[in-house]
């Protein structure tokens, strides 16, 4: 076994192994002050220790490799993107709005994945594949919707709710079979993909671009309406900002989970596979994301804008904190009698720490931090590289 | 499925910093975003109607007051309401019918987006303008905005369902789906009274054209002014 240079170490209370000395066990992620719970009893978000699991956030949640220094950028990025989007409608311009909202936070989602380089050494063609899935797919949805049930006339004046039933639970439904056909074919069976973390972001990346494609070609006649189309603004905001945050968030956040589940169920140990309780089955964690689609469609289409909007903000929420327990468990799988490594220093808290699982100071799951095809262009750009010297 | 769950390995060490800066990454999604919002923004102004038709001159007006009231000529599909007694006509290869009950009726214009609906109720249960209301109130709960349509070429003077003085308007909408919103719509509405029956009829279309919306309302007065009350 190799320790961190000049450690001392403690006697983790949850997993009983020895370990450098420090605020979390660098195994399993427990804190070493706590009375011993096991560390899956940890309120901290294995992702991003100074939040607790079940608070649904958005950033850490959606992009939870993104160290701490990055997530203000993002969060910055986040609203830029929504006050551009209330801009745009507070001026009338409510088909760029639309474009607007419906694209915010899938560039955000590209850049993420780039920025952190969550493909590691396979970037191009994994990038491609799981972006372009969701566009295509959201393509031929789009397209369907626009087949069975045009928002027309007839739609308007539907009375017997045909058109709902097939908006409100069919189209949902079809849409969360393809957006996680992409992660689930592409990119399980390749075992270079194994943490759960792996199926969460590709399934909430190809749901998020699917999301934002579908809404635009479903949408699309309202781009040939003219700059500013008469409307009502206070009713327009809210579904703006719907198709801005609450979509992508359902969308993604539903979509990761149920992914993470299929990850769960058939690439984490055995022991870890009852972890998320019926939610880590596959079958049930499709059911519990089909039936948030289908909340949230079903919201936007019977209720008032700002009541759809709030009903399709609590769904997400919902969406978020499933998202993150799954994400968190996926961390917190437990580690193998594998030694421990070399000191390094932490990209989320700038600290030291031995190479293992988790940062023995802020308690951050490793798995969750930028992959090393990042450290090795930020190297190459300058940086003094990952590990920290001896 | 042919997947097995893997062996453990410890992660990969971890990259110092992302690849991007905060400041970069902050002007990389400000470049992206514009760059698509300003590619949607020349889209749709390079798309976007054409120029309406110019209004009437105030000297030379382009319509004419509705035509007087004569007995209707029954050569088309005759439909009667079996609840209230107004009827109408319609020509099956221009129209085709969507739904009926003993008040109402649904036709859609073929090869057109535009669909006609017409209904009513007793006089003593509601006036013209409670039930062409209620017609209004239906749609507003399906779309996402409803507002008084702004072009002057498309006001209603002069509101009749069958040839009797009413009220009604004209709006503009957009229709909601599950996604976002959808198709522009342009709405017309009127309502009558003539003895026991309040009537309305309803005009949806999203023809954004406006020479062929204007088309599409021609076939819809077509049908109207069959329209007999009961009673003659």
């Amino acid at each position: 076994m190799v320790e961190a240079e000049g450690a001392k170490v403690n006697r983790c209370p949850s997993c009983g192994w020895e370990v450098p000395r420090g605020r979390f066990c660098v195994r399993c992620g427990a804190e070493l002050g706590g009375a011993g719970a096991p560390s899956r009893m940890r309120h901290h978000f294995a992702a991003s220790p100074s939040e607790r699991v079940r608070v649904p956030r958005v950033i850490s949640t959606l992009f939870p490799q993104l160290p701490a220094d990055s997530v203000s950028a993002f969060r910055w990025a986040l609203v830029g993107g929504f006050a551009l989007v209330l801009a745009l409608t507070a001026t009338r311009v409510l088909p760029v709005a639309f474009v607007a909202a419906a694209v915010t936070v899938p560039i955000l989602m590209l850049i993420y994945l780039v920025d952190v380089d969550v493909y590691e050494d396979q970037p191009s063609w994994v990038l491609a594949a799981t972006l372009i899935w969701g566009i295509v797919s959201g393509l031929l949805v789009g397209l369907l919707a626009r087949g069975i049930a045009p928002l027309d006339s007839s739609y308007v004046l539907d009375r017997a709710g045909g058109d709902v039933a097939l908006r409100g639970v069919a189209l949902p439904l079809i849409g969360l079979a393809a957006m996680l056909a992409g992660p689930l074919v592409l990119l399980l069976p390749h075992r270079k993909f194994n943490d759960v973390l792996d199926g969460s972001t590709f399934g909430a990346a190809s749901a998020v671009t699917f999301a934002a494609t579908a809404a635009l070609v479903d949408g699309g006649d309202l781009l040939g309406a003219g700059a500013r189309p008469a409307g009502e603004l206070v009713r327009w905001a809210p579904r703006l900002l719907t198709v801005a945050v609450a979509n992508p968030v359902v969308a993604g956040a539903s979509a990761g989970a149920a992914a993470g589940a299929f990850w769960l169920r058939y690439r984490a140990p055995v022991a870890d596979r009852d972890a998320l309780g019926l939610l880590g089955s596959p079958a049930v964690a499709c059911l519990f994301a089909g039936v948030l689609l289908i909340g949230s469609a079903l919201a936007q289409l019977l209720l008032a804008p700002w009541a759809g909007f709030l009903a399709a903000l609590a769904l997400a929420a919902v969406a978020l904190v499933w998202l993150r327990a799954a994400i968190h468990v996926g961390l917190l799988e437990e580690a193998a009698e594998i030694p421990i490594g070399p000191a390094i220093r932490c990209a989320n808290c700038r600290h030291e720490t031995a190479r293992h699982t988790f940062c023995s100071n802020c308690g951050i799951a490793l798995r969750a931090l930028p992959k090393p095809g990042a450290a090795r262009r930020a190297a190459a750009g300058g940086a003094a590289g990952s590990e920290a010297p001896s | 499925m042919s997947v097995a769950a893997r062996p453990y390995a410890p992660p990969p060490v971890p990259a110092l910093r992302p690849r991007l800066a905060n400041k970069q990454l902050l002007a990389l999604f400000g470049v992206a975003l514009a760059a698509v919002v300003g590619a949607a923004a020349l889209a749709i102004a390079l798309s976007g109607p054409g120029a309406r038709p110019a209004p009437c001159p105030l000297d030379d007006p382009c319509g004419g007051p509705p035509a007087p009231p004569a007995p209707p000529l029954i050569n088309q599909t005759p439909w009667r309401s079996a609840d209230l007694g107004y009827q109408l006509e319609y020509d099956p290869a221009q129209w085709s019918k969507l739904s009926e009950s003993g008040s109402t009726l649904q036709l859609k214009l073929v090869g057109d987006d535009l669909v006609l609906v017409i209904g009513g109720a007793p006089s003593a249960q509601a006036s013209a303008s409670s039930v062409a209301g209620s017609e209004l109130d239906a749609i507003r709960g399906r779309v996402l905005s409803l507002s008084p349509d702004p072009a002057a070429e498309n006001r209603i003077l002069g509101p009749t369902v069958g040839y009797e003085p009413g009220v009604g308007g004209a709006y503009v909408a957009t229709s909601n789906g599950n996604a976002g919103p959808g198709a522009p719509l342009w709405i017309a509405v009127m309502g009558a009274t003539r003895g026991a029956v309040s009537a309305y009829a309803a005009v949806v279309t999203s023809e954004s054209d406006s020479s062929a919306r204007q088309n599409a309302y021609l076939a819809a007065d077509e049908v109207l002014n069959t329209w007999t009350w009961p009673g003659g």
